[in-house]
């Protein structure tokens, strides 16, 4: 393949406006947003998974004596919150914030400020959550928070818990608007909706469905904060509240949640799978409204959840059906991606390991899934280890399977060096085995009764076998993330330069550099159809076989990287790190009222200078020296750039 | 300059239908009348019960339509803005109705 | 402030983006008034609706709220006109406006705390308080934003080639507008 000879240097690209910890802090390209947001979400991965060890630990053996019930309570609650909302949504927001606009052929998205501000008040929401560890305890109510019990406790733990999900929340809201507006409006010439890659569309669909059940959630958020703290009666059974109200609320976002969670890493899945069986996938638009089917039939199957709060045979009859659907388009999307795999030239690389992985734990988790649809037979199942034997293979087998498919496939582009791929195969065995030692059984200890989030059991039960093997397996579990971690610092310091196209890719991400620009591309692309860039790297001969032909479709970026393109960038700004101080400055004075109310004051004051210095900021003083190479400042048209007319000064 | 996308080229007129103020004007009255006639209809006896109730609902949704497809201009915006309002809407609407149905509370608190 | 501007597909950024964001608003006012509507018979031996709502008096408060809306729209159409002076006169009255709904619902507010109504009194007053209190929230900071304008009008000049807030203020304004035809006809009219 013609590739550029030399790669650039293993760190990520100098920017060309300011650089060391500044340039970072106030960095509104997405690049660098998409880094910060996958480091973070890698350290509470970390973080999360040592959560899970301790509980393996206690109950490795009945009658445990690792943690007592209260420490148990808090383990789990944040074992699931920081799982869910501080590893798997953030990592899924560092992949589409790095390659979405890329893959659509834009500089950026619509709003980089805005697109920093998420990802700041992110951070510092999952800060402010995990530091009620040393302010109280970590929050203990389960990673639901049901009613009446988040209500009840004295400590302050469910409010960092109920304050710290509000945050994020708003995080992801913005997220959202800012993806949906991106694809919507600034898609390269010529990338209609149906040539963008199954990995944009799920972006898309999962900006819909943020943006639709986030704020569902923070009504009852909301109620939960009020109850707490201001006497209100939401859920106060005795004067007329009703907790199966939370319960509702939760789950209309949960359920759409869970998608959330999985859409991502599906996308990564359709791209990585054709990469590697040098075929297009197979029924693109199939996998695309089979996508868009799961999110809208997302919101119609959320009392699910709730098969045993005595909802009536009408609403259970309801929901069960409609879970028993919404198997359908995950199932199309299944034989799909077989089909995009059969009679294919398969290259099992490491990020195709993953990606098969994940058809096939996935599908194991989709049947589990369909046994909970059957109303009778979930009224068994629920609260118990089978319900966490099947969400552990949707969303370990399932997300974290195909996120670690990402990170092998798109390292290389994103630091210029590619994982060491021995290590990798090491690393999916290792995690291959461990995983399904750990979570296999727990569908046998469902079913043999053993129920979820208790601190221990007791002998004789028929609990102890299982149980002890799989916490043999959490632990190889985390050996194989340890070897992960070795392949990554070894990768980024020495690993193979990966040069612009190492997977003779089919999406635009491949044509860049790698790492890409700050500009992404020199010469906006003009897209002629799905995979567009394959289909300028190859022609077909009669038997449809895939000839080179004598190109090189490279963007100018990754043929002549030196040459300074004259793209003009948006400045940076340190308008949003300072929004999310404020935010978070508020929150915590509202955790410690009447003395807080000093520092809500200061967080008011902090967030009405930064909302008042960004709306002001290119006014007055456009910050700093203006942003990528080349500025001439003044007049120049930075949109122009972004939304692809041609650039340049 | 500026942060955000922005573009040299403004479209002097985005949007061909512009409706005059005399128009706004008019709508305004329409909508003060709508508003009178729902708070009337409450007075009268022996208007009550599934009536009124209908009635009402009716009144508020030509209010709420009223006020999205011309001060909002909806109307003459592309299919895209449309598609994302109609389907929060329409999504609020059915989830509402299905959540207060499983607490047999819809048809009572009406 | 940015320039306004049109991209692929035809689809302004800045519009797009509020559009979803107030599709988002929906939901949050549709879980609001659900409460509202599951809670608004459970009065724990406090008032109810029927004893304390003054329907004239919040119908008054509605035409304000939906004159704002007129007001609005003919500040926006000076700003189109590249009329600054009679934009600012238009702004402003909406912001004057909202601040006389303001005072109308926290005056409201006071008489019903007074006759027995409280956050904590019954599921009925904790929705109530938490649906119109929020919804009062937002035209706050809708009047907050449309001062702002106004300011910024003064100091440097907000003609059409400077962006078009006035727009996405104004549909926010009028989305403010629209939930409280949802409520005054859900909560008020329609009680019990």
């Amino acid at each position: 393949m013609a590739t550029i000879a030399e790669a650039p240097p293993a760190a990520p690209a100098a920017p060309s406006s300011r650089g060391g910890l500044w340039g970072w802090l106030t960095s509104v390209d997405h690049k660098k947003i998409g880094i910060m947001y996958g480091i973070s979400a890698f350290v509470f991965f970390v973080l999360g998974g040592l959560e899970a060890l301790v509980i393996r630990l206690q109950l490795a053996v009945p009658d445990g004596t690792v943690v007592n019930e209260e420490v148990f309570n808090q383990l789990f609650t944040m074992h699931g919150t920081t799982m869910v909302f501080l590893f798997v949504m953030p990592v899924a927001a560092a992949f589409g914030n790095y390659f979405m606009p890329i893959m659509i052929g834009a500089r950026d998205v619509a709003f980089p400020r805005l697109n920093a501000l998420s990802y700041w008040i992110f951070i510092s929401g999952g800060i402010f959550i995990s530091s009620s560890f040393f302010l109280g305890g970590f929050p203990d109510g389960a990673w639901t928070g049901y009613a009446p019990l988040a209500q009840q406790s004295e400590v302050i733990r469910m409010d960092f818990w109920a304050i710290g999900l509000l945050i994020l929340g708003v995080a992801s809201l913005l997220g959202a608007v800012n993806f949906i507006t991106t694809i919507f409006t600034m898609r390269a010439p010529g990338m209609t909706l149906f040539r963008m890659p199954v990995f944009v569309w799920m972006q898309l669909v999962v900006g819909f469905l943020l943006a639709f059940s986030l704020p569902l959630v923070t009504v009852g958020l909301f109620q939960v904060i009020l109850d707490r703290n201001f006497g209100t009666l939401f859920y106060d059974a005795a004067t007329g509240g009703d907790p199966i109200l939370w319960q509702h609320l939760f789950w209309l976002f949960g359920h759409p949640e869970v998608y959330i969670l999985i859409l991502p890493a599906m996308g990564i899945v359709s791209e990585v799978l054709p990469t590697f069986s040098r075929k297009p996938l197979f029924g693109y638009q199939f996998v695309v409204f089979a996508g868009a089917a799961i999110g809208f039939l997302g919101f119609g199957v959320w009392a699910h959840h709730m098969f045993t709060a005595g909802l009536g045979p009408v609403a259970e009859t309801a929901f069960g059906l409609m879970t028993m659907t919404i198997a359908v388009p995950t199932g199309i999307k299944i034989f799909n991606w077989v089909g995009t795999m059969w009679g294919g030239n398969i290259e099992f690389t490491t990020p195709m390991l993953f990606s098969i992985g994940f058809v096939a734990m996935f599908t194991i988790g989709g049947l589990s899934g369909v046994t909970h649809a059957i109303v009778p037979a979930d009224t068994q199942q629920h609260d118990s280890y089978y319900v966490v034997a099947h969400f552990h293979y949707v969303l370990f087998g399932g997300a974290v399977f195909g996120i670690f498919a990402g990170i092998y496939y798109w390292f290389g582009k994103v630091f210029g060096r590619m994982l060491d791929e021995t290590i990798g195969k090491w690393h999916f065995w290792i995690m291959f085995v461990g995983f399904n030692l750990t979570f296999a059984p727990m569908h046998l200890l469902g079913l043999n009764g053993m129920p979820r989030r208790i601190a221990t059991y007791g002998d004789g039960l028929g609990w102890n076998y299982w149980n002890f093997m799989a916490t043999i397996g959490s632990f190889i579990i985390a050996l194989s993330v340890l070897v992960f971690l070795i392949n990554a610092v070894r990768s980024y310091r020495r690993g193979e330069p990966a040069g612009a196209d190492p997977w003779d890719g089919r999406t635009l991400e491949w044509t860049t550099s790698s790492p890409p620009a700050d500009f992404n591309f020199a010469e906006v692309p003009v897209v002629e159809a799905i995979d567009d860039f394959w289909y300028k790297k190859y022609g077909e001969d009669e038997d449809h076989l895939p000839v080179r032909l004598d190109t090189n479709p490279l963007d100018p970026s990754a043929l002549a990287p030196d040459v300074d393109h004259h793209v003009h960038l948006p400045s940076p700004s340190y308008y949003p790190i300072l929004l999310a101080l404020g935010i978070v400055t508020l929150a915590y004075g509202f955790l410690w009222i009447p003395v807080g109310f000093l520092f809500m004051a200061l967080g008011l004051g902090i967030m009405l200078w930064a909302i008042f210095g960004w709306a002001m900021e290119d006014i007055d003083h456009p910050m700093g020296d203006g942003g990528g190479h080349g500025d001439d400042g003044g007049d120049h048209d930075p949109a122009a750039e972004l939304v692809g007319s041609e650039g340049g000064a | 300059m500026a942060t955000e996308a922005s573009t040299v080229e403004e479209t002097t007129e985005e949007h061909a239908d512009h409706l005059s103020p005399a128009s706004y004007w008019m709508i305004a009255l329409f909508l003060a009348i709508v508003t009178a006639v729902e708070v009337a209809i409450t007075y009268i006896p022996g208007y009550d019960g599934t009536i009124l109730v209908v009635s009402l609902l009716v009144l508020g949704v030509v209010k709420f339509l009223t006020v999205v497809a011309f001060f909002m201009h909806l109307k003459y915006e592309p299919f895209t803005m449309n598609f994302m309002f109609y389907i929060g809407l329409l999504g609020a609407l059915a989830l509402f109705i299905a959540v207060l149905l499983s607490f047999r509370a819809l048809f009572d608190t009406f | 402030m940015a320039v306004a501007h049109t991209t692929s597909g035809g689809l302004d950024i800045r519009k797009t983006a509020m559009w979803a964001f107030l599709a988002s608003e929906l939901m949050f006012f549709g879980a609001l008034i659900s409460t509202f509507l599951l809670y608004r018979s459970r009065t724990n031996g406090g008032p109810d609706a029927h004893e304390l709502f003054d329907i004239p008096f919040t119908s008054v408060s509605s035409f304000v709220l939906l004159m704002s809306s007129l007001t609005m729209v003919l500040a926006h159409n000076a700003w189109e006109r590249d009329d600054e002076r009679q934009m600012r006169l238009w702004l402003l009255s909406t912001a004057g406006l909202g601040m006389v709904f303001l005072g109308g619902q926290f005056f409201e507010f006071s008489t019903f705390v007074h006759e027995g109504l409280k956050l904590n009194t019954s599921p009925f007053g904790s929705s109530f308080y938490m649906l119109t209190g929020f919804h009062g929230a937002h035209v706050a900071v809708g009047v907050l934003m449309l001062s702002a304008m106004v300011i910024i009008s003064f100091r440097v000049g907000l003609t059409k080639s400077r962006g078009m807030n006035v727009e996405l203020i104004a549909l926010y304004w009028h989305f403010v507008d629209i939930i409280w035809i949802v409520i005054f006809t859900v909560v008020y009219l329609l009680q019990v």
